[in-house]
């Protein structure tokens, strides 16, 4: 063996040694980035928390306090945490009624989407008749039609059928959907022609091929869609507002609003009552995060 | 100076033992190919050379340093990935100057650089295009080129050939041994394929399940495979192999499987005497098989064999032969044509024999 | 034998006619649905454009282009627009930032990383009235979070959403909170399906970080920039509910984008030839737009 073979047996000792514990300081940076960026995003998730917790004296303080239990600090509530603010919101408005309310324009929504999208996306991509082109890009063109257009009129509409404050007025304007209809025919476009030919041998009829094999072949993207019309149709405000004026049909959203106006002393009540309205929505996300990522980038990303 | 070692690398991955101490030197300058069937871990054992990856244990050598510590692009190192990585939003010559731009090299240095390197793959054409406009073996000349402007001291490439359709693969295999011959730069070349590993390396190293089974030239390689890994490995159709038992003949010993008996030269019996128990392994080519006449010479051994399938192929027929309890294969002359069901004589001198231990697999030497 | 042909010829017809007639009836829901509540209210609107409305609302003198030309040239309008323009400034260029950067951050092989993706998802599951009333706590003047860091950091107390010089900016910030869930998402996709192979070519080929952002990352992202800038300078242009709960539009008009005055002229003041007007003139404007962006940008995204 020569020297310079014993100076590289050295050099990988201390090459192997540092190699240890380079990973070390390198993800303690990231992790150190992640939660820091993770906390200014639940910020205010976290003082709507906080704030739903407190006693009444608690919440006009300043600085706000940051905890919601006692401690001898300024930032601690000088009660602990006020788990009744949660039944005393439940009390004081009428939020399960609100997301009742709000469950049943989103289901119908929902499905009568799923069902127009599907009907649809089917005729456009197994169907071959004159005009199937230009009728999808008209389809298409109801994308570039921003709601301030279409509200006045189907305001108006709502009234001559005297559908204010009804379920119908709340779901038949959305119950078809030309971003449902696009997503479900890229997919349907992916079904192989063999099967169409197979299932045409057996005697089956389209609406059987569509119930039987292509819906089935499609549970992810519908999935996807599914969730993806529930976010939008439970996220609505303008439409609501404008075609509910009774209480009892308010939608969650709007009977959130409604309360800025009712208890402005009893803030934390108020926040409990946001925090409850807020509940569906993340359970929503824990549940179905796959399918929502899905949805959200069938046009941003390629496959 | 660019060989290339390895020293004792190690790499786990979880539970899974992707390189198993390898100790492996290349020298300066050596085309060298690293061979074995997928998951072996010869591509893992690249990227540990690339920088890609970082070894669990062991050192490895670009040079004279150690470069477990230095990034990839420190290393003087240039890699030709299976599916070429171009950028895809790059003209050629943008792909090609890249890694140049990245070291502030002079406009006029990077362009003379990419123009040679261009000219010596004949794709001076191909400049301005986008990769999306280029057919496969473009994409590979580009992905060469990429390289070749880095003058690295090592080139790295695995399984460059695998995309390409089989004619452009052969034609490509000439030009990387050309090349080699003009860059007079080390090479180390990953692959699956037996005949690019034979065709183009100078020295192959096989590697089973991360260990390094063999290293050695060709010829060598082909003519003692150092277990029956390797020795089934190279060469195709694969090596025949008899699990026989040793018996004592006359003076010397004699080998005996299912219905053929292998007489042994006074060499080989006593390479062979050595064995702990009386099993083991034989192995013989089947390019080394003849049809034989019941009035054989001593020195070979002789089969009763029955044909099963024929494939003929012009200058020669693969036989499969069945005999007692084994399948044969054979490489035989065209003519005399043979039929499904005959009987026949096979014939192979004892020269051809190749022995191997039958618990661990490695070859008995036997000279 | 003319026959054979013809009966190929019908044959044809016959199936074409089929197909129409079942595609037809797969299709008429979304037809019947989509001409009623979104064809017909365009139409409609261009024509309640060209009339006056009485103070009840009810459909008064016709008066032709004259309506659309006072609106779209009075000064309201133009208000209108410089708010919405200067709120689609300030909630598309951060959020694009902000999201990439969590996207980023959120890529990386760490353990434990799928809960920071989770987390930096969350906001889309915020609907706009409980990000609204969220904010609402820390923008609060008395209380508020928000209130007490620009206290800190040398602004004395402000009411943040009743200062004609901080109610957009408040309001933009609430808005880019609720909307950077969704911009980490597309992000994150986009950056998932850049191939690895990639980044291992830039690392060989001696890109520093940043470089490999600029040449590999921002290129191979293009068509998610694009779509993201689109998709976000619509949605801007359709902002209602943080600023019907926040700031109703005031103080002094400093938060009246152009959604928000069509609102107010329509459902307040019941006039609804002049809320037809703004709202044709504001289609126009986000179609001519979102035209612009695609034909200008479309040429610098990189498609693979």
């Amino acid at each position: 063996m020569t020297t310079t073979s014993e100076a590289l047996t050295t050099k990988a000792a201390t090459a192997e040694r540092a190699a240890r514990y380079r990973p070390w300081g390198r993800h303690a940076l990231s992790y150190l980035g992640l939660i820091l960026a993770a906390t200014v995003v639940l910020l205010p998730i976290y003082m709507t928390v906080v704030n739903a917790l407190l006693a009444k004296e608690s919440i006009v303080s300043y600085p706000p306090k940051l905890f919601p239990f006692e401690c001898s600090w300024d930032i601690c509530s000088t009660a602990g945490p006020q788990w009744g603010n949660f039944s005393k919101a439940l009390d004081q408005v009428p939020l399960v009624r609100y997301m009742w309310n709000s469950a049943i324009m989103t289901g119908v929504i929902v499905i009568g989407q799923l069902v127009t999208a599907s009907l649809a996306a089917y005729a456009f991509a197994f169907l071959r008749f004159p005009g199937r082109g230009l009728l999808f890009l008209i389809f298409l063109s109801t994308l570039m039609v921003p709601i301030e257009v279409s509200i006045i009129p189907n305001f108006q509409t709502i009234q001559r059928l005297g559908w204010q404050d009804t379920y119908q007025a709340l779901t038949v304007p959305f119950l078809a959907t030309a971003f449902g209809t696009f997503l479900l025919r890229q997919h349907f476009m992916t079904i192989p022609k063999e099967l169409r030919d197979a299932a045409a041998i057996d005697g089956y009829g389209h609406l059987r091929f569509l119930f039987f094999v292509v819906l089935p072949l499609s549970r992810p993207v519908l999935a996807s869609l599914a969730v993806f019309a529930f976010l939008s149709a439970w996220n609505q405000y303008l439409w609501p507002l404008l075609v509910t004026n009774d209480d009892n049909m308010r939608t969650v959203q709007i009977g959130l609003a409604a309360l800025r106006g009712r208890e402005i002393d009893s803030f934390n009540v108020v926040m409990a009552g946001t925090l409850i309205a807020a509940m569906p929505m993340f359970a929503m996300l824990i549940l179905f995060q796959g399918q929502l990522v899905r949805g959200l980038t069938a046009g941003a990303v390629k496959r | 100076m660019s060989r290339v070692v390895f020293d004792r690398v190690t790499k786990h991955f979880g539970e899974v033992v992707a390189v198993d101490d390898l100790s492996l030197e290349i020298y300066d300058k050596e085309f060298l190919v690293l061979l074995g069937p997928s998951g072996c871990g010869k591509s893992t054992a690249l990227r540990i050379v690339a920088g890609l990856e970082d070894p669990t244990r062991g050192t490895v050598i670009i040079g004279d340093r150690v470069v477990n510590n230095i990034e990839a692009k420190n290393r003087d190192i240039a890699m030709v990935f299976q599916d070429y990585a171009l950028y895809p939003h790059m003209s050629v010559y943008d792909n090609m100057a890249f890694s140049m731009r990245m070291r502030h090299i002079h406009r006029q240095e990077r362009h003379r650089r990419v123009l040679e390197a261009a000219q010596t793959l004949g794709m001076t054409d191909l400049l301005r295009r986008k990769p999306a406009q280029l057919s496969g073996g473009q994409r590979q000349r580009v992905a060469l080129g990429r390289a070749i402007v880095r003058q690295p001291s090592v080139f790295l490439m695995d399984e460059p050939l695998s995309n390409l359709d089989a004619k452009l693969r052969v034609q490509t295999r000439r030009e990387l041994i050309k090349l080699h011959r003009r860059l007079q730069t080390t090479f180390i070349y990953v692959t699956h394929d037996q005949v690019e590993a034979m065709t183009m390396g100078e020295r192959i190293a096989i590697l089973l399940d991360g260990a390094l089974q063999q290293v050695d030239r060709p010829q060598d390689v082909y003519d003692r495979p150092a277990s029956v890994f390797v020795a089934s490995f190279i060469g195709s159709p694969a090596m025949n192999f008899f699990q026989a038992e040793l018996a004592s003949q006359g003076d010397g010993l004699v080998a005996r499987s299912a219905g053929v008996e292998f007489p042994l030269s006074p060499a080989q019996g006593r390479a062979l005497a050595k064995l702990p128990t009386r099993n083991v392994t034989i192995g013989v080519r089947p390019e080394h098989m003849l049809l034989g006449e019941a009035s054989a010479k001593t020195d070979h051994c002789v089969l009763a064999v029955v044909v099963d399938t024929v494939e003929s192929l012009g200058a020669e027929q693969q036989v499969t032969f069945s005999n007692a309890d084994s399948t044969i294969q054979a490489r035989l002359d065209p003519s005399p044509a043979l039929h499904e069901g005959e009987q026949v004589l096979l014939m192979f001198a004892c020269d051809h024999l190749h022995f191997f231990d039958p618990e661990t697999g490695l070859r008995i030497e036997d000279k | 034998m003319p026959r054979l042909p013809v009966a190929g010829l019908l044959a044809r017809g016959l199936t074409q006619l089929k197909n129409l007639g079942f595609g037809l009836l797969f299709l008429w829901p979304s037809i019947l649905l989509f001409s009623a509540f979104v064809f017909y209210p365009l139409i409609k609107s261009v024509y309640l454009g060209f009339y006056e409305s009485d103070p009840l609302g009810n459909q008064g003198d016709f008066v032709g282009f004259d309506q659309y030309r006072s609106v779209w040239g009075g000064s309201d309008f133009r208000h209108s627009l410089w708010i919405t323009f200067q709120f689609t400034v300030y909630t598309v260029v951060p959020g694009i930032v902000l999201g990439l950067g969590l996207a980023m951050l959120a890529n990386q092989k760490l353990p434990a990383i799928s809960i920071f993706r989770t987390i930096f998802a969350s906001t889309v599951a915020t609907s706009v009235a409980v990000a609204s009333m969220m904010w609402l706590t820390l923008l609060n003047p008395t209380t508020g979070l928000v209130t007490w860091l620009l206290d800190q950091a040398g602004q004395p107390r402000l009411n943040l959403l009743n200062d004609p010089d901080w109610a957009l900016p408040a309001v933009s910030l609430t808005t880019i909170w609720l909307n950077l869930g969704l911009a980490t998402i597309v992000f994150l996709a986009g950056l998932q399906s850049i191939p690895e192979r990639l980044y291992e070519s830039a690392r060989i080929d001696g890109a520093s970080r940043l470089g490999t952002f600029l040449h590999v990352t921002l290129p191979m992202l293009s068509p998610t920039l694009l779509f993201v800038t689109v998709i976000g300078m619509i949605l801007a242009f359709e902002s209602f509910g943080q600023i019907h709960i926040l700031t109703r539009g005031g103080p002094l008009d400093a938060t009246n984008v152009i959604v928000y005055s069509i609102y107010q002229e329509a459902f307040q003041s019941f006039n609804y030839g002049v809320a037809a007007v703004q709202a044709v003139g504001l289609f126009i404007l986000v179609l001519g737009l979102t035209a612009l962006q695609l034909r200008f940008l479309e040429r610098r995204v990189f498609y693979q």
